[in-house]
């Protein structure tokens, strides 16, 4: 029963881990660039949740409705000021140049908004149901349902649409890319704002279930991380795969041991899958 | 003596395609082998297997009469045998003399930096660079950069030389050149196994001749044998060529 | 024959030069302590210890050119080594940088063999992990490392001079270890070895280069200094914890003070060590509340405009000492 209790609360977080790795991965696979900035713009995404539900009173599951276009256009600017520059470049240098990027953004925020908790109190809580004895909040249901709605849009939109597909030529292969006469450079800030779209979403979602604090960006970014190589780059499978995986782990994991060993418990299954299988549970692997 | 190098049964599969099949094969010291194929027979995927940089599924490599299968590219390396590239991977940020140097240096065994050093010039000597020593190893023109390659192999001072496709890219005169190199590089002693696409200089240049198909060997003797065989023919041709040159005079240039 | 005398001797000419101004530079730093005051000194001493982590990233991250993260994980394992066996006065002071050293070289070369396989992202993740990995371990093995709380440890109290004076010394003698090992090994076949492997490894492997076993002599060496350093910095400051030992920070000031000063030569994590920490002061002394961001832009400027570094590319072979 108890193990039960935990797989179902590890489903629900897996599902909203989805929503954290999708920018994450799609950047990654794309763009080459590993974005060390991406746990800071999950927290802002949660910041303007709640700001906008303190002051506005708007749901944040609402909100990702404006954050979304809002981080989109952040992400774009981004990209095509600063990222652009080091498309390409070896790993060392793209990878310090998005570590210099959020220690500016943590620093900026954690002077704006302190690093005092926030939370996001709904005046009438969600109702929590029982199935068979097994407890399951209903902000948190709503939370994953939305993420999954989030995932099988991002899915649609890369599939469907001309964008995407000039997308996944890109990541497939930039060369042809090129001689099919796609803007690269144009596809490129377009992915990278859609992923930073994606991750003010995900902020916004979590923003209902765990507090918000810049503190918490490292933690975050180290959950994609995880999410992306436990699933495998390449594929929004994938992604769906890692993410339901760490929820599971991590609940698991706290049931056996204790929450305080999520962090080491998550971080050991890294390592353990880099060295046993670097493509991740359904993978292709990403670039080197 | 007996041979170099013995192949047996090797085996190597990527995915569902076997791109080397049961292959056996030997090299006698001394002997010059060409290695003959239609594209995708799997002849680089043999020189892998033999230099180590893949390691085989099924069989055995003997070398010098030790067995070498499964041993890392720098062992089988170390025991003396030299590879060169299809494409031409020289060190990038170093000049011709150090590339060459360092090839004396770890494979080669030399003794001490001077020792390796003076051993690179003479090999840049031997394959016609001497002098070009100095210059960055990417500043050089094509057939330069291939004769490079040759010179890092001799300065490990191989017993058996892999050339794989040294001609590919380079103009009439400097593949009469290589031609040459090459022979007087077999009359000092070395032992190769070189892939080659012309036919016409497989026949000029090698003692024996091997043919791979769909990573099979498919015949294997002297050069001017191979060349009326239906078999190759076929291979390279297909069947009805291969019937026709059975009634009429042998295809002496068979290209792919 | 004339012109390579001459060239041969202004070039003998220049070497004594060299050794000459390296002889005044030594004594300098030798008797500095004497004439500065307290903050000096401990400015010095981090400028050593800058050096030292640079110097130990440029092993792996340089010359073989593995972007590692790594360098936090075994600084934080040596401050937690020396701390753990001073406070339970199993060694003598002097003796917890050895031993810091020793069991860090150890630990890096059994877990470099599995992540050295990994390229590029992949590697430079694994090395990242590890620091978290480690720095997870103590935070929860409280038993052994006080867990969040820390460790103290004893002031030192030695009759050859004050603290800060001593703390001066070592890791000024760290330094120099740390120089003269990079030295000999920029001037080694090793040396080519790895500059052979960052260049081209499957060409490297295929010359005879035991690539595996060079990388993780690589990647050892640049666990083994920076175990040092920690374990030194935890009697230094007196009180560690794994959140401030195990920073991902320190993984990524290593690398940028080589890209600031000039990645693969010899001189150029010094050079990088002393401008990081010149940018460190003046950011600390007058813009406090933007600590991290103001370091976040320098960290970006840098790699914007100027990823070679100050010490070009042409000097660099010279520095590199050609093997």
């Amino acid at each position: 029963m108890f193990l039960a209790q935990n797989l179902v609360n590890g489903v629900l977080l897996g599902g909203l881990y989805v929503c954290i790795a999708i920018g994450f991965s799609l950047i990654w696979g794309v763009l080459n660039i590993i974005n060390f900035l991406h746990g800071s713009l999950i927290v802002l995404g949660s910041y303007i949740a709640y700001f906008a539900f303190v002051y506005f009173g708007i749901s944040p599951f609402i909100a990702p409705l404006f954050i979304m276009p809002l981080m989109f256009g952040l992400g774009y600017a981004l990209q095509r000021s600063v990222l652009n520059v080091v498309i390409g470049k070896p790993v060392l240098i793209t990878l310090t140049l998005t570590f210099g990027l959020d220690l500016i953004l943590n620093n900026l925020m954690l002077w704006g908004f302190t690093a005092n908790f926030r939370r996001v109190v709904f005046e009438h809580p969600f109702p929590t149901f029982e199935v068979h004895g097994i407890v399951i909040p209903g902000d948190r249901l709503t939370a994953m349902a939305l993420a999954f709605l989030l995932t099988l849009i991002f899915f649609l939109l890369l599939n469907r649409s001309r964008i995407g597909r000039a997308i996944v030529a890109v990541r497939n292969d930039r060369d042809a890319a090129v001689l099919m006469g796609v803007n690269v450079k144009q596809i490129y800030a377009i992915t990278f704002a859609t992923g930073v779209a994606f991750a003010g979403a995900a902020g916004s979602l979590l923003s209902v279930v765990f507090p918000i604090s810049p503190i918490n960006s490292g933690i975050l970014l180290g959950k994609a991380f995880v999410i992306c190589i436990l699933g495998g780059l390449g594929s929004i499978g994938g992604v769906v795969v890692g993410g339901l995986a760490l929820g599971i782990i991590e609940s698991v994991g706290a049931m056996v041991a204790g929450p305080e060993y999520t962090v080491l418990i998550s971080f050991l299954v890294l390592l353990v899958v880099l060295v046993v299988k670097p493509s991740g549970i359904a993978g292709k692997l990403g670039y080197e | 003596m007996g041979a170099l190098l013995e192949l047996k049964g090797l085996s190597r599969r990527f995915g569902g395609l076997m791109a080397v099949s049961d292959v056996s094969l030997d090299i006698k010291p001394g002997c010059i082998m060409g290695l003959i194929g239609p594209n995708g027979a799997g002849k680089t995927t043999l020189v892998n297997l033999i230099s180590g940089a893949l390691k085989p599924n099924a069989g055995e490599m003997w070398f010098k009469g030790a067995r070498i299968d499964g041993l890392p590219a720098h062992r089988i390396s170390s025991l003396g045998v030299a590879r060169t590239f299809q494409i031409v991977q020289p060190f990038p940020e170093m000049t011709a003399l150090e590339n060459v140097a360092a090839a004396a240096m770890f494979a080669g065994k030399a003794k001490s930096l001077r020792e390796a050093n003076a051993r690179a010039e003479a090999m840049l000597d031997r394959v016609g660079l001497g002098g070009l020593g100095a210059l960055a190893a990417t500043s050089l023109s094509l057939g330069q950069r291939k004769r490079l390659e040759f010179a890092k192999s001799l300065a490990m001072q191989p017993a058996l030389l892999l050339l794989d496709e040294v001609n590919a890219g380079l103009h009439g005169g400097e593949i009469d050149e290589a031609i040459a190199l090459i022979r007087s590089l077999a009359k000092d002693g070395l032992t190769i196994l070189i892939i080659e696409h012309l036919v016409k200089l497989v026949v000029a240049l090698c003692d024996e001749v091997a043919v791979l198909h769909h990573g099979q060997l498919i015949a294997r003797g002297p050069s001017a044998d191979i060349t009326n065989d239906p078999r190759v023919i076929e291979a390279y041709l297909g069947e009805r060529y291969s019937k026709r040159s059975q009634k009429q005079q042998p295809v002496t240039d068979a290209t792919s | 024959m004339q012109n390579a005398q001459a060239h041969s001797s202004r070039r003998q000419m220049t070497a004594n030069v060299g050794f000459a101004a390296l002889a005044v530079l030594i004594v300098a730093l030798l008797v500095l302590p004497h004439y500065l005051d307290n903050y000096s000194l401990r400015l010095a001493t981090t400028v050593f210890m800058y050096c030292v982590l640079a110097w130990s990233w440029n092993f792996i991250g340089g010359f073989v050119g593995y972007p590692s993260f790594g360098i936090a994980a075994f600084f934080g394992m040596g401050s937690y080594v020396g701390a753990i066996m001073l406070t339970q006065n199993m060694i003598p002071f002097w003796l917890s940088p050895v031993c810091a050293a020793f069991v860090c070289l150890v630990v890096a070369a059994l877990l470099g063999a599995p992540i050295l396989r990994l390229r590029g992202h992949y590697f430079a993740v694994a090395s990242l992990a590890i620091g978290e990995v480690f720095r997870e371990l103590a935070m929860n093995w409280t038993a052994l490392t006080g867990g969040g709380m820390g460790v103290n440890l004893p002031p030192l109290r030695s009759t050859f001079g004050t603290d800060s004076q001593i703390f001066y010394y070592m890791f000024l003698l760290l330094a120099g270890v740390t120089l003269a090992v990079t030295f000999l090994v920029a001037r080694s076949r090793l040396g080519v070895a790895f500059r052979c492997i960052r260049q081209n490894e499957e060409a490297a492997n295929m010359i005879g280069i035991d690539a595996t076993r060079a990388k993780i002599i690589a990647f050892a060496l640049s666990a083994a200094f920076p175990g040092a350093a920690g374990a030194i910095y935890a009697s230094w400051v007196g009180y560690i914890d794994p959140s401030d030992v195990f920073d991902i920070i320190i993984s990524v000031k290593a690398p940028v003070m080589v890209l600031l000063g000039g990645v693969g030569t010899v001189a150029g994590p010094a050079v990088g060590a002393l401008l990081y920490l010149a940018f460190e002061e003046i950011v600390w002394r007058n813009l406090l509340q933007f600590h991290a961001a103001v370091l976040g832009l320098i960290i970006v400027l840098l790699v914007l405009f100027m990823p070679n570094g100050f010490v070009d590319a042409s000097r660099r072979r010279k520095l590199l000492g050609r093997a």
